[in-house]
């Protein structure tokens, strides 16, 4: 998939720098609930019903507002932020890159019904 | 704003002297020959810069309600035209157009994440559960 330019064009894919816009795109990507604070609008992100992480984002004007502090917030390097922001990273692979870091617990497999072993039974 | 062109500085017990004055004091390991200014343009954080980048703060006072049960410490590091101010321990970061609005925006953020948390220490990951503990170190709701 080739990424499609955006609001943020011609910042791309390997840059770092994070603004308000990048900011707002990753909550929204990463599917985080929103809660208003002070000075922020805190992005909260859960995975299977655990919170993970936050961050906040500025609610001032500044669309080019630097949000640099991102990445650590959300165990994600900074340059994949910025895919996730403009390019064609999601959730998913997010939740992927974090169990791999051992940020979030791998589900235990269910163990398929043809797997199963009937109860034994006692004559 | 005191006048803290004279202060002379206990840095063998750094402690002494935050605890009888309303200042800030970082770099127990430092000198005042290496502290070049002190304190901010505001008086709820100070300053004290360092030879040695990156600059580091203490916030000492937090909003009405709230109490910092020890110095807040927080570096702040400039990013092409902003500033963002971290607390590195509990993991929490803000930005800001300059550093003392990093570092204001900072502190609201940890109360925004403190009161956070606390109201949901049922459903934290390993990552909020330990910015929790840390966080109940430095902040104590009153």
């Amino acid at each position: 998939m080739v990424p499609v330019p955006n609001d943020n064009w011609p910042l791309s894919c390997g840059m770092s720098k994070l603004n308000k816009t990048h900011a707002e795109t990753i909550a929204k990507k990463l599917g985080a609930t929103m809660k208003e604070g002070r000075g922020h609008t805190l992005a909260i992100l859960y995975v299977d019903n655990i919170r993970i992480g936050q961050f906040g984002i500025s609610r001032g004007p500044k669309k080019d507002q630097g949000h640099d502090h991102i990445p650590s917030q959300i165990f994600y390097p900074s340059g994949e932020c910025l895919k996730l922001a403009q390019c064609t990273l999601n959730r998913p692979d997010w939740i992927k890159a974090l169990r791999a870091k051992g940020k979030i617990p791998t589900p235990a497999p269910t163990p398929s019904p043809a797997s199963r072993k009937p109860p034994s039974r006692k004559k | 704003m005191p006048d803290m062109s004279s202060t002379q500085t206990d840095f063998v017990r750094p402690e002494s002297f935050f605890y009888s004055h309303s200042a800030t004091f970082v770099e127990p390991s430092g000198s005042q020959s290496y502290a070049r200014s002190v304190l901010g343009s505001r008086s709820d954080v100070a300053l004290i810069q360092l030879s040695s980048s990156p600059e580091k703060i203490l916030v000492l006072d937090l909003e009405k309600g709230y109490k910092a049960l020890r110095p807040i410490p927080v570096k702040i590091q400039k990013a092409d035209d902003s500033y963002t101010a971290s607390f590195e321990e509990a993991n929490i970061h803000a930005s800001g157009d300059s550093w003392s609005d990093a570092a204001r925006n900072l502190k609201s953020l940890i109360l925004d994440i403190y009161d956070s948390l606390i109201t949901e220490t049922a459903v934290l990951g390993p990552g909020p559960k330990r910015q929790l503990a840390t966080l109940l170190r430095y902040v104590k709701a009153e």
